[in-house]
């Protein structure tokens, strides 16, 4: 911005100078006017003053023809400096013109004429006519002129003055200003004319209080930024704990252990977890598992303590990670790992006068390039293959892995496509034998005819989102199947389909359409319906509405709620075959599923058998009071249903 | 021209004779001043006679003629603005009972004091032929010198119910005792 140079004290003085000027010039103009006016009107007066003087004794003279005196008063006259010329008329006749000789001629002069009356009467009786000299005029306005002058160069180094004194007054206002334009809050600033008695020494004043009340602004400013960076370091510093340390256990987590993997060279990755963790949560509560988790992140430190690189990090909820520092052999990190799963497996945590023992798996991998998402997977590959620990390997075959979900992906496309998914039908009977019902089992056909069994599809189309369309699949082929015959049936659903309102809306649907509403029970896992309680619950009613009804399947099988389990309003209990497999020999197991029968007559629920693969199971489980039985021993899960024939073979 | 200077030697013989001498230039000088002075009067018009300034011509018997020339010479001089009435009367002829605007007076021995008398009485103003006459109580007189000069007798002209314009005592000479 540019900024105007003129200075205050200029603008003051010249403005003053111009109006100044402005009003001399007005004032010159109608004084000029005027006086040069009055100053001719002066010499006009005079020599008509000097006419009219003489006029009377001359008017005497003439009347009295008296005309020496009349010479005489035209010598008077002409004696007059001023008069250059003098004529005198008597009558008509001129008696004396004279003009007097070396005058400027009439241009430097004016005429008067006054008229001669006789004495004592109006009559005229001549004529006096006075040449009158201008000079005197003119001397007037040369003086008037040049006082003009004088005075207007007085006044203009009055203004010189004046102008020096107005800078001269206002020149602390620049000092000011520039002292202002330099002020920073460390700064003191001496403002020029403090104390004085006068507008400056007003602003100055002011500027000082100004200046006082800023620097102490300023120190309380910088008081308080220090005080927030404090409260912003140690703000940092929490958030940066929080961000790489777990909570819970104190441990480094996940983002400190992907950090450190970043900035190490060489070394392995082992990812701990603990089996079954949710059910030790179900089981003894989540304080409890809380506590198992410090107290086992707490074991696994000192376990470590002794080797200075190896660190302990906690990944998730029931996942540790172990980072080794150093190059490791294949084996050694084979064998490192078993004795880590040896020590954390003979550990007893005490909670409440319990001993939990927990049992983990271990997924370990010695390639720091990816070595987080290895161990992961290697992880999975030993709890797929129940192993208690695995190290990643090119010889896991995980590629492999992935070509055949890719594989079963397709057949899985190319069932729903072709239409062969197909039910397969698992009868279930009564304590007398008679055929109570069948469970309906999912089966694909594959592009060459080969039926593929769910344990190698179901988990594939769950990831690849086909699951829901199964499911849709198989309730209408079994609501159709079982629409003409009277019999039981079950059928199995996920949580994932319970969760989704188009699967659940299509299911109410093809109930009603087949009007299997009194004959169709879905099954639903007993984990599942326990992790999910109040959105399970919410589909139960639904369905309860409608007349179906509700089985839990592999009851059993984990730590479920037994009372919160069975406020779900349930028809069926399925015992997990875990339980029965060896119901013949397993005396635990017969006092559980004693228990459990015992319990669900009281609640009037039947209970289901599963994995009858013998006479003797079947005969125990009948012993203990079990309602229904179903296994490969009474029958296997066909294409068709059993005939009378066959039923009366089966029992 | 002989013939003509033979009656003026004839009418100026006696006069020379048995007359005072009066200066002739002098004479026609004061003959038309003297009209013209009495309208310098601004109290003029009250004193007119029949509506005419009357000018008496005060003579001894011995300065007839003169009185007469002088007539002449008034009238031809004119009054004016107002009509002019010039009479030439001796001074026994004059009394209190005389009326008239102005005299002038001719030389005499005896008879100009008490013409003065007469006049400021009757507030006529007068004019003499002789300067010294001023001393006894004439008003006015004229002389003859290196310009024409008109004497006024100052200390009398209170006595005299006149009222001249200012401009006349400019240019008169005042005689005082």
């Amino acid at each position: 911005m540019n900024k105007r140079s003129s200075s205050l004290s200029r603008n003051i003085v010249w403005s003053i100078v111009l109006i100044s000027l402005m009003v001399i010039i007005a004032v010159f103009a109608v004084y000029e006017k005027t006086n040069r006016k009055a100053f001719y009107d002066i010499e006009v007066e005079k020599a008509r003053l000097i006419a009219d003087t003489i006029a009377p004794t001359l008017a005497l003279n003439i009347y009295l023809g008296l005309d020496d005196k009349i010479a005489q008063t035209a010598r008077q006259l002409i004696d007059n400096p001023n008069v250059l010329g003098v004529k005198i008329v008597r009558g008509n006749e001129t008696v004396y013109d004279v003009t007097k000789t070396g005058s400027a001629g009439t241009l430097d002069a004016f005429k008067v004429s006054k008229e001669i009356l006789q004495p004592n009467s109006p009559r005229k009786i001549g004529l006096l006519e006075l040449t009158y000299s201008n000079l005197h005029y003119k001397d007037l306005l040369d003086k008037y002129t040049s006082m003009s002058l004088y005075l207007t160069l007085i006044l203009a180094a009055l203004f010189v003055l004046y102008g020096v004194y107005i800078k001269r007054l206002l020149s602390p206002l620049r000092e000011i200003a520039s002292l202002v334009g330099r002020y920073t809050p460390e700064t003191t600033i001496h403002f020029p004319s403090a104390g004085e008695d006068n507008e400056i020494g007003l602003i100055s004043d002011a500027l000082h209080d100004m200046q006082s009340a800023i620097a102490a602004y300023d120190r309380q400013q910088k008081e308080m930024n220090l005080l927030l960076e404090q409260k912003v370091d140690e703000k940092t510093e929490e958030l940066r704990r929080q961000l790489y340390t777990d909570t819970l256990t104190g441990l480094a987590n996940r983002q400190s252990l992907v950090e450190e993997i970043g900035r190490m060279e060489q070394g392995a990755l082992l990812i701990l977890n603990i089996d079954a963790f949710k059910e030790i949560n179900d089981f003894f509560g989540h304080v409890a598992g809380d506590a198992i988790l410090i107290e086992l992140g707490e074991r696994l430190n000192n376990l470590i303590h002794i080797d200075s690189n190896v660190t302990l990090y906690r990944l998730s909820g029931d996942e540790f990670a172990l980072l080794i520092a150093q190059e490791m052999r294949h084996e050694e990190l084979e064998s490192f790992a078993k004795a880590l799963v040896h020590n954390v497996e003979g550990m007893l945590f005490s909670y409440e006068q319990n001993d939990i023992g927990i049992r983990v798996t271990i997924g370990a991998a010695l390639q720091v390039k990816g070595v987080l998402e290895k161990a992961d997977i290697a992880l999975k590959v030993a709890r797929k293959a129940r192993r208690p620990y695995a190290v990643y390997s090119k010889e896991m075959k995980i590629e492999k892995l992935y070509q055949e979900n890719m594989a079963w992906v397709s057949t899985l496309r190319y069932a729903i496509e072709n239409d062969t998914v197909q039910p397969y039908f698992q009868p279930f009977f009564s304590a007398d034998g008679t055929l109570a019902g069948y469970e309906c089992l999912v089966r694909l056909i594959d592009s060459e005819g080969e039926l593929a069994l769910p344990g190698s599809f179901l988990e594939v189309a769950k990831q690849s989102r086909h699951a829901a369309e199964l499911t849709r699949i198989m309730v209408r082929k079994c609501c159709a199947y079982f629409a003409q015959n009277d019999t039981l049936f079950s059928v199995n659903l996920s949580v994932q389909d319970m969760l989704d309102d188009h699967v659940v809306a299509y299911i109410k649907k093809s109930v009603l359409e087949y009007n299997v509403a009194d004959r169709i029970v879905f099954e639903i896992l007993e984990s599942e319906g326990i992790e999910n309680y109040r959105e399970v619950g919410r589909f139960i009613a639904e369905m309860k509405v409608l007349g179906c009804r509700i089985a839990i399947d592999d009851f059993g099988s984990g730590y479920s709620n037994f009372e919160h389990l069975m406020q779900l309003d349930i028809d069926y209990i399925k015992i997990d075959g875990s339980l029965i497999r060896n119901l013949d020999v397993d005396a635990n197991a017969r006092v559980v599923v004693e228990t459990v029968v015992g319990f669900a007559k009281k609640l009037k629920i039947q209970t289901v058998a599963e994995y009858i693969h013998s006479e003797a199971v079947f005969e125990t489980a009948k012993s203990l009071g079990v309602d229904r039985f179903q296994g490969f021993y009474l029958g296997k899960p066909e294409a068709e249903l059993l005939t009378v024939m066959q039923v009366e073979e089966e029992v | 021209m002989i013939r003509a200077l033979l009656v003026l030697s004839l009418f100026l013989l006696p006069l020379s004779l048995w007359s005072y001498n009066y200066d002739t230039l002098l004479l026609k000088a004061q003959a038309s001043l003297f009209p013209k002075l009495l309208q310098l009067d601004r109290e003029i018009r009250e004193k007119l006679v029949d509506g005419k300034m009357r000018c008496l011509i005060a003579y001894e018997p011995s300065d007839e003629a003169v009185a007469l020339k002088l007539v002449e010479l008034m009238r031809r001089a004119g009054g004016g603005g107002i009509a002019l009435d010039v009479i030439a009367m001796p001074y026994d002829a004059i009394d209190g009972e005389t009326r008239a605007t102005a005299i002038y007076t001719l030389r005499s021995e005896s008879q100009i004091a008490r013409i003065g008398e007469i006049a400021m009485r009757h507030a006529i103003i007068t004019f003499t032929y002789d300067l010294t006459d001023l001393k006894q109580r004439m008003l006015f007189s004229l002389m003859l010198e290196k310009n024409a000069v008109l004497y006024l007798n100052k200390s009398e002209l209170e006595h005299y119910k006149v009222d001249f314009v200012d401009e006349l005592y400019q240019i008169v000479r005042f005689i005082d005792e």
